[in-house]
């Protein structure tokens, strides 16, 4: 007998092995593949959720600041013209769009207290029925729903990430101001938000592709 | 059952110790629980016990409700100062239960004020859960109201006192409103509707007894919007499509709160039918919708409405304020309805043709003129072509009613043929030729067999047998009365029909079925008929010719115009005051001679005109009966003139030959006194009669020589 035989049992048994570890992993695979379907699917339904709310929310700004305008007396437009500090940034920040999702439900959350502000000020400034304080009631609901949406909606894509909290402190509210300034800053505001929603929608917009669309193409790659 | 149990003991323990260590020493009698709420249709359990005293045991309680004692079947010793009962609550209603203590000894008696205790039982129904939960948000100005209204059914009536509150729960995000009623509905305003959302709505329903939820409703926003119509409908025509008509619309809410889907309904006017558009081909979130298939020249009515486009979510909105446009106008696309009347000239005996015809049924547009062609033949052919102008206003156009135009009237000698042809023209082009054609000698052209016309539900209802052996190609029934003149066609294998016009009660109209050969008009069939009968509007006036027992009575018919139907019979009625008579005779008799009158009495005599619905009676004439027959009198004159004349004859007769007597008689001779002489006389002088030439004339005894 040839003592250089070699033992094939390792080889044998690896055959049958590498079968049946191939085919479990096929049916991993394949059970993840419904999951991960369905939550592309909710992944898809809830990004349009809250991008046909952010549309909504923006179709109302633009309408809110054209009732602001009308409502402000003459001057309007020279007031819609200037600029201010103490609103919040309009632009979103971040590299991952965890981050940058996160961006969007802070510096949303920053609108309220301005929101807020404008309203007690407008409330001085317009008699009680007028319907610049029904539509600024209205947005700053709007904002806050969309806030949440935003919120859920991270959520479901990163379940494993802290939930954003709510920006910590006070808010950077301006000083008391008088009723040219607060003419000022209430447009300032609105259109500030406007701007804010733009780049909100733009930025749902990219993470369809970017994140919703990302999941299938991992599960493409198996197939 | 045995927590129960244990939960009841647990509480009878702890009652008994605050009852003593309050010092309520009083009453010896205590029942658990005390001022319960109970659910009709349950069991209820109470517990009484026996506090502070020995003078009584389990044994010696017994339950009442109300006034009744409840059976001991339904007690169970607890120990031996505590006996539970156990009863059905089966009304609604107050009711009260005692525990109470025989009267076992003096004790007892003395103190029966405090061997009582009752509790009093508030009953409640058993609380169902609220089901068919249905939303909704309408639309408010240019956004959806924030108030949502809800329904559902299964709630308790409640008439005066609230006994279970249902409280409307709408959830969103993490945010909750909610709203509380006793009735059936609620509605819950919210900060601003949650557009783009899901909302978990439902309704819990809460009593003394128990809480009870129904089911969730958990939707997106937009499956409980309405919103309002869409506005500012209006409608175009264009030249070119005379089939179509372009609806536009604006849509009642802007598309960031809800995209919509579309509904369109239309109907010509005077139609009460709506076609609805089929869903499926109206595109979601348009604002314009082309109507297609229509009637050229036809006013139509439109609306629209719309709704959520996500299938099954929201409700629809109402519809639309009307739209209404006519098509344009078309070139007819069917014929003429082409038709004749043929009447006969008293003067030339020639037979009079009038043609005459009816807008095509597809008209479609307003008939300016119809272009006629005439081809006769006698012994050449001639032909004449003309043009003949017509006037429509937009009414005849629109009318289903189609009037009637007269083209041409021509005569008509035996031998001759005569075809015409007809096109009717619109400001758009010519109809496709209408043709009907007539001969002279139908032989050739059989009519229909064994035609009826009767009155049925309200419609002339013909039946005919087509003509035997004959190859017809359609049918034309006619219909005339004294006021119009109608016709409509049926096709060759109809073998009855309902007159289409509108036809008048009470008047006869003559209808004829004419075959139709080829265009050619065979030999009418023809009946008179009435749709409806009534009794005739008067009755004949009738002269009279009276005798002494008899009168001859002439009228003349009830006109056609007035008997309303088919005069049946007329009936003669004549009275003389003391007994009446009447006589019927047939609907062709114009004459009648009563007899077996009285002479020389007063009569009335009316007529009496019937048909099958009723009758009339006519004005009452007054006659009197002669005493004499006519002639009677003359020949009474001539007799008494002949009698006397007789009699006379006869005395002369008699004078002449009896002169002697008759002188004798009449002018008997009286002697002359001067004359003569006295006789002797003497009272003794007997009385004798001497008869020789002297007569001798007595008087009494006295004679006389003479």
């Amino acid at each position: 007998m040839n003592g250089h035989v070699r033992s094939m049992h390792f080889q044998q048994f690896m055959k049958p092995a590498t079968t049946f570890l191939s085919l479990l992993l096929l049916m991993a695979v394949d059970s993840t593949r419904t999951v991960a379907a369905s939550r592309d699917q909710g992944c898809g339904n809830s990004l349009q959720q809250t991008l046909k709310l952010t549309r909504l929310a923006q179709k109302e700004s633009v309408d809110l600041i054209k009732t602001y305008k009308a409502s402000q007396g003459e001057l309007s437009e020279l007031f819609c013209k200037m600029s201010m500090s103490d609103v919040p940034d309009p632009n979103i920040s971040g590299m991952e769009p965890s981050e940058r999702i996160v961006s969007m439900y802070t510096h949303l959350q920053a609108f309220f207290p301005h929101f807020k502000r404008v309203y007690e000020q407008q409330t001085d400034l317009q008699s009680p029925t007028s319907p610049l304080l029904t539509e600024l009631s209205r947005v700053s609901a709007r904002s806050e729903l969309l806030a949440s949406l935003i919120n859920s909606f991270y959520q479901s894509l990163f379940p494993n990430l802290p939930v954003p909290e709510p920006p910590g402190g006070p808010t950077s509210l301006p000083p008391s101001q008088n009723i040219f300034q607060q003419k000022v800053y209430g447009c300032v505001v609105l259109k500030t938000y406007k701007e804010f929603l733009s780049n909100v929608s733009k930025e749902l917009r990219t993470l369809k592709s970017k994140v919703c669309r990302w999941r299938i193409q991992i599960n493409t790659l198996f197939y | 059952m045995m927590s129960a149990r244990v939960f009841q003991l647990l509480v009878l323990a702890c009652l008994a110790a605050a009852l003593r260590a309050g010092g309520e020493n009083y009453y010896h009698l205590m029942i658990t629980p005390q001022s319960p709420v109970v659910e009709i249709g349950t069991n209820f359990t109470a517990t009484c016990m026996i506090i502070n005293t020995a003078e009584a045991t389990a044994d010696d309680l017994f339950w009442n409700l109300s006034k009744t004692t409840i059976p001991k079947e339904q007690y169970t010793k607890v120990n031996r100062s505590a006996l539970n009962v156990t009863i059905t609550v089966t009304s609604a209603g107050i009711e009260w239960l005692f525990c109470l203590c025989k009267k076992v000894s003096p004790y007892v008696v003395l103190n029966d004020g405090k061997f009582i205790h009752g509790i009093q039982l508030s009953k409640v129904y058993r609380l169902e859960k609220p089901e068919n939960l249905s939303c909704i948000a309408v639309q408010e100005k240019t956004y959806i109201s924030p108030y949502i209204s809800c329904t559902w059914g299964a709630a308790r009536h409640q008439s005066t006192h609230c006994s279970a509150t249902y409280t409307l729960h709408v959830k969103f995000s993490s945010q909750t409103f909610k709203n509380s009623t006793c009735g059936n509905s609620a509605r819950v305003r919210l900060d601003t509707f949650p557009n783009h959302m899901t909302l978990e709505i439902w309704v819990e329903a809460e009593d003394k007894l128990r809480t009870v939820e129904s089911d969730h409703l958990k939707e997106d926003a937009g499956w409980f919007v309405k919103t309002n119509p869409p506005s500012d409908v209006k409608i175009f025509s264009e030249k070119s499509f005379p089939t179509s008509l372009l609806i536009n619309w604006t849509q009642p809410i802007a598309k960031e709160y809800l995209r919509l889907m579309y509904d369109v309904r239309f109907r010509p006017t005077g139609s009460q039918n709506w076609t609805y558009v089929p869903l499926e081909d109206i595109a979601k979130d348009i604002q314009s919708f082309r109507l297609q298939d229509l009637r050229p020249y036809t006013v139509y009515v439109t609306q629209v409405r719309c709704k959520n486009a996500v299938e099954g979510h929201g409700y629809w909105s109402n519809w639309s304020t009307s739209a209404t446009k006519r098509t344009p106008e078309d070139r007819p696309t069917s014929k003429p309805d082409l038709w004749m009347i043929v009447t006969k000239d008293d003067v030339t005996n020639q037979q009079q043709v009038q043609f005459v015809c009816k807008d095509p049924v597809f008209a479609n547009g307003r008939i300016t003129s119809f272009d006629m062609k005439i081809q006769a033949q006698k012994d050449k052919v001639t032909n004449e072509s003309k043009s003949i102008p017509v006037n429509r206003s937009e009414a005849d156009s629109s009318s289903s009613q189609r009037k009637i135009t007269v083209l041409e009237q021509i005569h008509l000698t035996d031998r001759e043929t005569v075809k015409v042809h007809v096109t009717a023209i619109n400001s758009v082009g010519k109809s496709p030729e209408a043709s009907l054609g007539l001969r002279q000698k139908t032989h050739a052209f059989a009519p229909v067999e064994e035609l009826k016309v009767v009155s049925r539900e309200g419609q002339l209802w013909l039946e005919w047998k087509p003509p035997s052996n004959a190859h017809v190609s359609e049918y034309v029934v006619e219909w005339v009365s004294d006021a119009q003149m109608d016709w409509q066609r049926e096709n060759r294998n109809a073998r009855h029909t309902a007159i289409k016009g509108n036809l008048m009660k009470f008047v006869c109209y003559s209808v004829s079925v004419y075959p139709i050969y080829s265009g050619w008009v065979g030999k009418p069939a023809s009946a008179e008929a009435y749709l409806e009968q009534g009794a005739p509007l008067e009755a004949p006036s009738v002269n009279c010719k009276q005798g002494r027992n008899e009168a001859k009575l002439g009228w003349e018919e009830v006109p056609r115009h007035k008997s309303r139907g088919f005069i049946t019979n007329y009936t003669i009625f004549y009275t003389s005051g003391t007994e009446k008579r009447n006589v019927s005779v047939p609907v062709n008799t114009t004459t009648y001679t009563l007899t077996s009158l009285h002479a020389n009495t007063k009569y009335d005599v009316w007529i009496r005109a019937s048909t099958v619905k009723g009758s009339t009676d006519g004005t009452r004439h007054s006659f009197t009966t002669l005493r004499y027959a006519s002639g009677e009198i003359e020949v009474i004159v001539v007799g008494v003139s002949f009698g006397f004349l007789f009699l006379f004859l006869m005395i002369v007769l008699l004078c002449f030959y009896k002169k002697d007597a008759l002188k004798e008689n009449c002018w008997p001779q009286i002697p002359n006194p001067g004359e003569s002489t006295i006789g002797n006389w003497s009272p003794d002088c007997p009385l004798k009669v001497r008869t020789h030439a002297h007569s001798v004339r007595c008087i009494a005894a006295d004679c006389m020589t003479v």
